[in-house]
């Protein structure tokens, strides 16, 4: 299936137009950088230094929870249900375009509001490449996710159905991890909770080499899965409702 | 012709084919566009209303950058009356105003063929028109037609041959006279019965506007409310004659006294059209203009 980059940059820019438009999806970018601001500024009686740090790791979290999941899944069961997708695919736009505009769409989102969240918390700017590197292919299998999300749903609301479990599921394990032992190893095998192992190993080095490759492999484990699923999604539901 | 795949089968011989069918068949007949090789066929279907937060200008420029169209969208929206709604979100729209904007997206698509679902439903005289010529001067560049409509009204007054469905067999409808009948004495009727419910109503020749053929049986307009009636259109003709009807289309009988003006719209669509409420335009056979000038004095 060949990639029309002039088809899937008019896709780019319409959805990252529409994002703007959609006071569904904003919310989803503005919602994390007001927790930091509010973990930030009031007083928890934790030292400023770990207060910076929990407020990058819960709004890290939350901003990649949200857009990663929710933007492409539901950009895509928005396409669905009003029918645009098939028209989309009617006027000889290719599967794997629409796909990738959302995908591209998402991880940019994404990880544009993972830095301004990096900036708010006011962690020290040399952890800036590495936090990057981990955001980008810690939140690459998410995003996917969202898209076999959006695929596997006829509309919107049904899509909403999946999408909160989903997000429950890689957030509390990770923000519960210091509640219960069985919360820490659950996180260990999200692809957040690696992410984070992943983050810290690189800048404090507070996680050992084979922690951080065990991560790095929970990630591309997450990663298979859910390219994997999108290609069985697609076979088998394939673009139209 | 027993299928839809042998009907679209014959498009290149017919150039654009009209077919009258419920939604359920009209979206049959999409599945089966869809299934064939789409590269070339642009389509303008019933259920898509766009992307709801963009405007008409946005909507088509989005298409425009999308095909590659060198038209500008400025003239494209000149072309289908869509000037004065560019700034208006898609979600705003009126019925009528989605088809011309589905209609002005296709006309930027490269293609060969269309497949148009009611290409001419909740639109203006004047829209009509307009598409009508688009359709028209696109088939004269070779390109072919296959529309879905609610209404035979509507695919008679396309260019290119009308079909029906009845009993799961697709039938032309034709366009040919039928054969001049002798005329005989008869006893003049003052009311046509027609079926409503459980009862049977009596109407006035006045209050007709136009009887309609569909799935053989006969339909009286009246004030915008379509009657079943039992009699055939062959019959109706005969007793109505005294009262002013005029067989114009094989399909459709038309009271001449609410006629208020008829309009050629394309090189072979004439069009009535009544001073009724809807102002319904009726079509009117190429073939029976000059029988009605010569009827009517005109």
């Amino acid at each position: 299936m060949n990639i029309s980059v002039r088809k899937l940059s008019t896709l780019c820019k319409k959805d990252i137009i529409d994002y703007f438009k959609n006071p569904a999806l904003v919310v989803c970018s503005l919602l994390p950088i007001l927790f930091v601001l509010l973990y930030k500024y009031i007083d928890f009686s934790i030292q400023e230094g770990d207060r910076n740090t929990a407020a990058l790791m819960q709004g890290t979290l939350i901003n990649s929870c949200m857009c990663a999941l929710m933007i492409p899944s539901t950009m895509i069961a928005e396409e669905k249900e009003k029918f645009t997708l098939r028209t989309l695919m009617l006027s000889n736009v290719n599967a794997m375009e629409f796909f990738w505009a959302k995908i591209l769409v998402a991880g940019v989102i994404t990880i544009v509001g993972n830095v301004v969240v990096f900036m708010i918390s006011a962690e020290s700017i040399s952890y800036l490449p590495a936090y990057l590197l981990t955001s980008v292919f810690g939140n690459s299998c998410v995003v996917m996710l969202g898209a076999d999300m959006g695929m596997a749903c006829r509309d919107q609301a049904s899509c909403s159905v999946l999408q909160i479990p989903v997000m429950l599921l890689f957030l509390l394990p990770v923000m519960l991890s210091g509640a219960a032992k069985f919360m820490l190893s659950l996180g260990k095998i999200t692809p957040y909770g690696a992410m984070l192992r992943l983050y810290h190993g690189l800048t404090a080095g507070s996680v050992g080499a084979e922690k951080m490759a065990v991560s790095a492999a929970v990630i591309l484990v997450w990663l298979i899965i859910s390219s994997i699923l999108f290609a069985y999604l697609y076979r088998v539901k394939g673009t139209d409702n | 012709m027993d299928t839809i795949a042998e009907l679209i089968e014959q498009l290149p011989k017919f150039g654009c084919i009209h077919i009258e069918c419920n939604q359920e068949k009209s979206g049959e007949i999409l599945a089966f566009m869809m299934e064939r090789e789409r590269s070339g066929t642009a389509f303008v279907t019933r259920e898509d209303k766009g992307y709801e937060r963009q405007s008409v200008r946005e909507y088509l420029n989005f298409f425009r950058d999308m095909f590659g169209c060198e038209k500008t969208v400025e003239s494209v929206m000149e072309e289908f009356a869509l000037t004065d709604l560019r700034r208006v979100k898609m979600r705003n729209l009126k019925p009528g105003d989605y088809v011309k904007v589905g209609i002005a997206r296709a006309s930027m698509q490269p293609a060969k063929e269309y497949f148009l679902e009611d290409p001419l439903i909740n639109l203006s005289e004047a829209d009509m028109k307009r598409i009508l010529r688009w359709m028209e001067r696109r088939q004269e560049e070779g390109a072919r037609f296959l529309t879905t409509n609610v209404s035979l009204r509507y695919a008679l007054l396309m260019p290119g041959t009308s079909f029906y469905i009845e009993d799961g067999c697709i039938k032309e409808v034709e366009q040919e006279e039928a054969s001049k009948e002798k005329e005989e004495e008869e006893l003049e009727i003052l009311k046509i019965p027609a079926r409503s419910g459980n009862s049977t109503l009596l109407f006035e020749p006045k209050d007709v506007d136009y009887i309609e053929s569909l799935n053989k049986c006969t339909y009286l307009s009246v004030r915008g409310t379509h009657f079943q009636t039992q009699q055939t259109m062959y019959e109706l003709e005969e007793t109505l004659k005294k009262s002013g009807f005029f067989r114009c289309h094989r399909s459709y009988l038309v009271n001449v006294q609410k006629v208020e003006r008829f309009e050629k719209w394309t090189k072979n669509s004439y069009v009535l059209i009544l001073n009724n409420q809807d102002h319904s335009q009726i079509p009117l056979s190429k073939g029976r203009i000059q029988e009605m000038k010569e009827t009517f004095h005109w």
